[in-house]
């Protein structure tokens, strides 16, 4: 499918749209229903091809927002979900899957992973790198994740942060995509860190310090987006001189020849430079030594040519720009949250502080000790994303207080609990569901715990209004298995994005499968 | 010696137990898993001194009893983890010698450590605390269970000062600086030990060497650290060599060798599992439980955060491994390769009063520990309003773990 058309291209979609506008009103007229403006990214909204559409029928659909409706059914429209229900009335030609027996539930979301980026030393890695730019649709590992009913997943090229922040950005499992159309979001997140050790010494003083990074590099923020808006204001008022300067010079439009010659710059590039190594022939580095100051020397060389007009403004010059910066820039301008990742209860303190000093929304990475502030994590209305999964992944010096316990306490006060597989192996991501599963177990509970991997990931990656649940108008991104998800023995049979099936098969014939313990 | 130093601590148990409280403990309804016989729905199981009374169902609860509702849930023997680490990590190994049979790992435990306090949150309530794998004979494992100490401790927490043999194959006893450094120095270095210390007069002069006696008798099982196929191919042949009962530990990837192990009869304590594993991997357990080995886990705490254990388990069962043989392997085949079946790994009268509670099915990870108990206490206890039947004002034995974090 050539659908999906990315973001990015509007321009040329805009031209494409515009051309076809320019034709006569023909055939093109049929289906537009006017959606092509608004939901640009979504699937199969270009004019033309009919409307596709799946009905899931006789399972039990695990809704997330509601109670699960056994048996339920869901309708699929051009890849979103346009009906749900105990019963639905399907349109003529709606092809049917029966899927009795078996469970249908969102398409898991992992809060945090380095899948389908290549593998390697993270901390090496530059912050500012670009998700769009590293992601291999072909890494084998997406198959396999997807095959774990993981659809969705916020990528990063680090794990470990630096204190400073990086960028990461969503993306929908489609192995084989082009990379642009793959990403649902891009840099939606900026990810820093407070006290995380580099794995084998974590002191006081080294945590104090990073803590300390993280805040200069806010408050750089704030000099770097005045650079910024100096920059703009001073770009407009070039642009304004500018136009003043041509009405002065006589020049109507803009034609860099006779710019040149009413600025006294009427030779051109190449000539300078000719000029330059002349000069450097003739001795003007002696004239420099000497002290000769430019305007002299200038004056000197060029006696008074055209002096009837002022010289033409110069363009400010751009502030060098940082992604990183930008991210973070937005994240001060409450565009996007701000992930820090923290583990001790008073490096998360810290991060509260800078949260509530610089007025962002707080996402807490890892949180190892989130229970023992938790009513503080509530006031500041933060979330927090558990992973590294520490129920399974190596011990780390941040672990050593984990409470099981303590994702009760986060529970009762219904702070919002994502979780991501944040594994140096982002294999892991396809126990997803069992990683929630043993989250549950410690106390989170089954609901919140089934949540943390649908509903609230998409909130926390503010995706929710595509993914994380299965409700009419979001993505048809969803999972057919053999049992609950968060049951050791579910198996996932079939996966859908965007209405389509791209891992397994979905059997149109009814029977419940025998529960073997194959495999 | 050790026998006499045990013997100590009974007396000084049992002098004590005379002021501790012998009140009765009655855990009312749920599902009881023996492990030995068939579940009991709705059963009890009554605890006195320490020990299981009885277990039944519609047994009734004699006046005095304190009763702890379990209904909905599960109640399960204690879990036993067969390598840990808690209590000693830093210093469990003798870098020096490639061959230390009679260095001790008891000798380095620290029973105020926070590890072992935490080991109950996970179900563990006894564990075996191993030397560490870098040596090919690394020495003696002991059996402990997961309890802080305190004043009037009825039993005493050492099961077993001296249990298995820790021994080791493949890359992990093979270390740069001393020999061996490879896997086959590793195995050939193994080989000539057990051939030395089974040869009595050359034993004689080697006092190390003599301490290897229990092995080659067969009284003592050989837990042999392995990690992939290979090792675990070269264990069990150098076991049949010597006639040893081994149980490979901390075992990964050795679905490929299940035949070996089953033929052997070998047993394998499988673990940590961990997220990141291939198929491969996690199917172990199943092919060598189906090719007739026994299956048991283990979790290396602390260095894999504790939950492990059963997380493990569930993992297996995932991957094929039949319930009751993951939930056996959990408790009493573990009891078994530990040497102490007859005080843990099952509910029956006059074990151990080790007992978890959970809010449902073991092997499954949303199933939630409610209570642990160790010899008729509760060393760990949810309290909020998820947790269902536990009732309040029921004191948890020892201060939790954060309070002590500062210890270490």
């Amino acid at each position: 499918m050539d659908s999906n058309p990315p973001k990015r291209r509007s321009v040329l979609a805009g031209l494409l749209v515009a051309a076809l506008a320019l034709l006569p009103a023909t055939a093109q007229e049929e289906k537009t229903e006017g959606k092509t403006t608004d939901r640009a990214s979504e699937p199969k909204a270009s004019p033309g091809p009919p409307v596709k559409r799946l009905a899931l029928v006789g399972g039990t659909v695990l809704t997330i927002t509601g109670k699960p409706l056994a048996p339920g059914a869901v309708l699929i429209e051009n890849g979103k979900i346009a009906a749900v229900g105990r019963d639905l009335d399907l349109p003529e030609g709606t092809e049917v899957l029966d899927v009795s027996g078996r469970t249908v539930f969102p398409g898991l979301i992992d809060a945090g992973t380095t899948l389908g980026l290549p593998p390697g030393d993270d901390t090496a890695r530059q912050a500012g790198l670009s998700v769009k730019d590293g992601l291999d649709p072909f890494d084998p590992l997406l198959e396999r994740v997807l095959a774990g009913g993981v659809t969705a997943a916020l990528v990063t090229p680090q794990l470990r942060s630096p204190p400073t922040g990086t960028l990461a950005s969503v993306i929908k499992i489609r192995p084989g995509r082009d990379p642009a159309t793959m990403i649902l979001a891009d840099g939606t997140a900026v990810r820093a860190a407070v006290g995380v050790s580099n794995g084998t010494t974590s002191d006081t003083l080294s945590r104090w310090r990073s803590y300390q990074a993280l805040e200069r590099a806010l408050k750089a923020i704030e000099s770097y987006t005045e650079a910024q808006e100096k920059y703009r204001e001073s770009l407009e008022k070039w642009k304004k001189d500018l136009r003043e300067w041509r009405k002065k010079a006589g020049i109507p439009v803009e034609d860099e020849k006779s710019e040149a010659a009413v600025d006294g710059r009427d030779k051109t590039k190449a000539d300078k430079k000719n000029d330059k190594k002349a000069d450097k022939k003739n001795g003007t580095k002696d004239d420099r030594k000497t002290g000769k100051k430019d305007a002299e020397k200038k004056a000197s060389a060029k006696p008074a040519k055209k002096k009837k007009v002022a010289r033409r403004p110069k363009k400010p010059r751009p502030p060098r720009p940082d992604p990183v910066k930008e991210a973070l820039a937005d994240a001060l301008a409450r565009k996007l949250p701000l992930r820090i990742e923290a583990h001790r209860a008073e490096d998360i303190r810290r991060a509260l502080a800078l949260a509530r000093e610089h007025d962002f929304s707080l996402v807490l990475e890892g949180a190892t000790e989130a229970a023992a502030v938790a009513e503080e994590i509530k006031q500041a209305s933060a979330s927090v994303v558990i992973g590294p999964l520490v129920l399974f992944d190596p011990r780390r010096l941040e672990y050593a207080k984990f409470d099981p316990r303590g994702l009760a306490t986060l529970a009762r006060l219904k702070i919002p609990v994502a979780l991501a597989s944040a594994s140096s192996r982002p294999l892991a991501g396809r126990f997803l569901a069992v990683a929630a599963a043993a989250a549950a177990g410690h106390g989170l509970g089954r609901d919140r715990a089934l949540r943390a991997v649908t509903l609230d990931a998409a909130t926390v990656l503010g995706v929710a209004k595509r993914l994380g649940s299965i409700e009419v108008g979001k993505d048809a991104d969803l999972v057919i298995a053999s049992g609950h998800p968060l049951d050791t023995e579910c198996k996932v049979e079939a996966v859908l994005i965007d209405g389509e099936v791209v891992h397994g098969t979905v059997r149109s014939s009814a029977g419940s499968r025998s529960e073997g313990k194959t495999k | 010696m050790n026998r006499s130093a045990l013997a100590v601590a009974w007396l000084l148990a049992a002098a004590a137990s005379g002021l501790a409280q012998s009140e009765g403990l009655a855990l009312v309804g749920g599902t009881v898993v023996t492990v030995v016989g068939p579940d009991i729905a709705d059963g009890v199981v009554l605890v006195r001194d320490g020990r299981i009374e009885r277990v039944g169902r519609g047994l009734s609860v004699p006046p005095g009893y304190r009763r702890i509702d379990a209904a909905g849930g599960v109640i399960m023997p204690g879990m036993i983890d067969l390598n840990a680490y808690a209590g000693a990590y830093e210093d469990l190994q003798e870098t020096v010698s490639a061959v230390t049979p009679a260095v001790r790992a008891i000798d380095a435990f620290d029973p105020w450590h926070p590890d072992v306090a935490r080991l109950p949150a996970s179900g563990v309530t006894t564990f075996v605390l191993a030397p560490r794998p870098g040596n090919v004979i690394a020495g003696r494992t002991a059996v402990l269970k997961s309890l802080a100490p305190a004043p009037d401790r009825v039993r005493p927490r050492v099961l077993r000062p001296e249990a298995a043999f820790q021994l080791s194959v493949g890359r992990a006893a093979g270390q740069p600086g001393r020999p061996p450094t490879s896997r086959p120095g590793v195995v050939e270095l193994l080989r000539r030990t057990l051939s030395r210390a089974r040869q009595s007069e050359t034993a004689g002069r080697r006092p190390d060497l003599v301490a290897l006696e229990p092995l080659l008798a067969g009284r003592e099982v050989a837990f042999i650290h392995v990690e992939d196929t290979v090792d675990a191919r070269a264990a069990v042949a150098v076991s049949a060599e010597f006639g040893l009962k081994a149980c490979l530990v901390n075992a990964r990837d050795v679905g490929d060798a299940a035949e070996w192990i089953g033929r052997s009869r070998t047993a394998v304590a499988f673990g940590p599992f961990d997220l990141g594993m291939l198929d491969r991997e996690l199917s172990g357990p199943a092919r060598v439980s189906t090719a007739g080995g026994r299956v048991a886990f283990a979790s290396s705490a602390p260095r894999t955060p504790m939950a492990d254990l059963r997380a493990t388990a569930a993992l297996a069962v995932r991957y094929g491994l039949d319930r009751r043989t993951a939930l056996r392997g959990l408790t009493l085949t573990a009891a078994e390769l530990a040497g102490v079946e007859d005080r843990v790994g099952s509910l029956e009268p006059g074990k151990d009063a080790d007992l978890v509670v959970l809010s449902g099915d073991p092997l499954e990870l949303v199933s939630r520990i409610l209570r642990v108990v160790v010899d008729g206490r509760t060393v760990y206890a949810v309290a909020d309003e998820n947790a269902g039947s536990t009732p309040a004002g029921d004191a948890v034995e020892g201060a939790p773990a954060d309070a002590k974090e500062e210890a270490k």
